[in-house]
């Protein structure tokens, strides 16, 4: 019998994946949902059921809608800054006058990406700092004194100067993800259509774009799913303040576990988490199939 | 006008790697050229620089009386068809045809009954609407050509078009590729490694060794006088036997002595062309294309021909022929015979060669004595 048609073997051979799959996350996303009825928190012996009253609550929360505002902002930047700028910044590396610069460019540039968020985050909350920060000396430098402010400080600007630093962190994290997708069109694709009349505009809109397509829905999901996950770089640079401006659901979830100790809140903002960025990647899968077939 | 003019045209990569050395060509309105050669002879280099996909180190291009050396490929008014045709695998046929008349901002109208014009004279129109991953490799060359030729270049390009098709297809694509020059009357200029592509196509050809050029003429031309060995056994197949010898002086008339004491007789210009050029006493080497040894029986007195004695080493059966393998003491050689022929391997044969049929070469220089 040949064993690679011999679906006990299959079966046999993926079983440590399966089980690791689903006790680490199939498991886990149901006990969540489990727990999301009922009150209770990490001292009480016993759970009071609630049904869906947290659910309830959560949607009368206006802080739960500062948070998902946030987040949305989080994605929405994070998916045209890094997939978006990513995609130009590898699509201008390769091109074949900046070759020579790409090894020294892409260090750079995915350099941010292996730093420790903790660090990232002191490093920016100095650039940021209103008094000796990085920042306001350079807009002094240049005589745009007007526009310097406390960056973390300012409910205005506190959110986006944090997205702005994972854009910075993570933006030469998908340029090589773009980088090797690019690598691997056909070079003559670019010389046929050099022939055929394209500059590099029209290179980089006809070939580069449909030739990576599954990059870049791979990576919009990516980011995107990062978006409503963020946590690390809103708690160390601002954990949720000035006030509540800066609040994303998972630091709202957080201070919901761990602070004020309602396990059973918590756990419904991270079943909403799941709910958004499951339904939101599913779309997504879904319409790239649709351009593809069409 | 579609001439070509390359002038003293010399490639070198980084690394002092020497493509093409000294190229001097010019090609004609409407020809069909074949540049031909082993790989690494620097064709393809060539026909790059011509399209533009590759700086000139030294030299000058002229199509038509433009100078092209700072030409964008895109204004250069040529088309060409890679290897593997580099379609775009996102577009379909259509689109694919379509698409550097669309960035042309060519007329929708236009685009369309050129690209239906191309999809009809390469039997193509059923295919417009579907992806090139749904195409057998035989249709994406019919779609790559048709890409190449809706655009109505000055000059078409082909980088061994046919080399990634089996071997039925390809005899096929190759009288309509032939076929298509005719109908489109413009430049060719079509690069292979293949010596039965270059003869069966071109109207001149080039062949090209370690980025020099080695002859340029006409296929039979060619044949007939190859300038050097290498010339010689590159073109023909199976290639052209080339033994040793030494010209010495036989009863009154110049011949060759092979190294296994056959004469070789000449023809009276030979004999003359030798003495003349002092070889008389001298080493050189002598070429004889399989199907110029024969195993007929011939009148010594009367024909014009010559013997030479061997033992058959194998004797493959194609059908049509047969090739004799054969060895003269340590020179090996191949007869293209009748198929008729009773010898096989072990046998001792005599075979004849008209005194016409020999080239005669420089054993140091490997050049033809002429």
């Amino acid at each position: 019998m040949n064993m690679y048609r011999n679906k006990k073997i299959a079966v046999f051979f993926m079983l440590p994946a399966v089980i690791f799959v689903v006790l680490f996350i199939y498991y886990p996303i149901i006990q969540n949902f489990f727990y999301s009825l009922f009150r209770w928190n990490s001292f009480s012996p016993d759970r009071v059921f609630v049904g869906l009253d947290y659910y309830r609550r959560l949607f009368k929360d206006p802080v739960f809608y500062i948070a998902l505002k946030n987040n949305a902002l989080y994605a929405f930047i994070s998916i045209i800054v890094q997939v978006g700028l990513g995609l130009v910044l590898a699509a201008i590396l390769e091109e074949k006058a900046f070759r020579k610069y790409q090894t020294f460019f892409r260090t750079t540039f995915f350099l941010p990406a292996v730093i420790s968020i903790t660090v990232v985050g002191l490093l920016w909350q100095l650039i940021y700092n209103p008094n000796i920060g990085l920042l306001n000396a350079a807009l002094k430098a240049i005589g745009l004194e007007n526009l310097t402010r406390a960056w973390l400080g300012d409910s205005k600007t506190a959110m986006l100067s944090v997205i702005a630093t994972s854009q910075w962190q993570y933006t030469g994290y998908i340029m090589i993800l773009f980088l090797i997708a690019i690598q691997k069109i056909p070079e003559e694709l670019y010389e046929s259509a050099m022939l055929d009349g394209a500059n590099a505009f029209s290179k980089f809109f006809y070939i580069t774009v449909p030739q990576v397509a599954d990059t870049i829905v791979v990576s919009m999901i990516i980011t995107m799913i990062g978006g409503f996950k963020v946590f690390d770089e809103v708690y160390v640079m601002t954990a949720g303040g000035p006030g509540r401006s800066t609040e994303v659901l998972a630091s709202y979830l957080y201070r919901s576990g761990f602070r004020n100790d309602e396990m059973g809140y918590a756990a419904t903002i991270a079943t909403i988490i799941f709910a958004i960025t499951f339904v939101t990647t599913l779309i997504q899968l879904k319409a790239s199939k649709a351009n593809k077939e069409e | 006008m579609s001439n070509l003019s390359l002038r003293n045209i010399k490639k070198v990569y980084p690394g002092d790697v020497v493509a093409v050395r000294d190229f001097n060509l010019e090609i004609e309105d409407k020809e069909f050229i074949v540049l031909v050669g082993p790989s690494g002879c620097g064709k393809t280099t060539t026909l790059r620089m011509i399209a533009g996909l590759e700086e000139i180190t030294e030299g000058e291009i002229f199509i038509g009386d433009q100078l092209v050396n700072n030409i964008h490929p895109k204004d250069r008014d040529i088309a060409m068809v890679f290897q593997n045709y580099a379609l775009y695998p996102h577009m379909s046929v259509y689109q694919n045809m379509a698409f550097g008349l669309k960035l042309r901002k060519m007329d929708k109208a236009e685009i369309d009954s050129r690209v239906r014009n191309a999809a009809d004279i390469l039997e193509i129109e059923s295919l417009l609407d579907r992806k090139p991953k749904a195409l057998s490799g035989g249709q994406r060359q019919r779609v790559a050509l048709g890409r190449a030729m809706v655009r109505d270049p000055k000059v078409f390009l082909m980088d061994e078009p046919l080399s990634n098709l089996d071997a039925k297809l390809r005899v096929q694509m190759r009288t309509e590729i032939a076929k298509l020059h005719k109908r489109l009357n413009t430049t060719f200029i079509y690069v292979t490694h293949d010596q039965t592509e270059a003869m069966t196509m071109g109207t001149r050809i080039v062949i090209m060794k370690d980025g020099d050029i080695q002859q340029v003429g006409s296929p039979q031309f060619v044949y007939d006088n190859p300038v050097n060995v290498f010339v010689a056994s590159f073109i023909g197949s199976p290639q052209m036997n080339i033994l040793q010898g030494r010209v010495i002086e036989n009863s009154g008339k110049i011949a060759v002595e092979l190294l296994n004491g056959n004469i070789v007789n000449l023809s009276s210009e030979k004999e003359e062309r030798l003495t003349k050029a002092g070889y008389l006493g001298k080493d050189i080497l002598i070429g004889i294309r399989p199907e110029n040894l024969h195993e007929t029986e011939v009148d010594p007195l009367l024909d014009n021909y010559s013997t030479l004695t061997s033992v058959v080493e194998v004797a493959e059966l194609m059908g049509s022929e047969t090739y004799l393998y054969l060895a003269m003491l340590d020179e090996k050689i191949v007869a293209k015979v009748d198929p008729k022929t009773k010898k096989r391997a072990d046998d001792q044969v005599e075979l004849r060669v008209h005194w016409n049929r020999i080239h005669l070469f420089d054993k140091e220089t490997e050049k033809a004595i002429t």
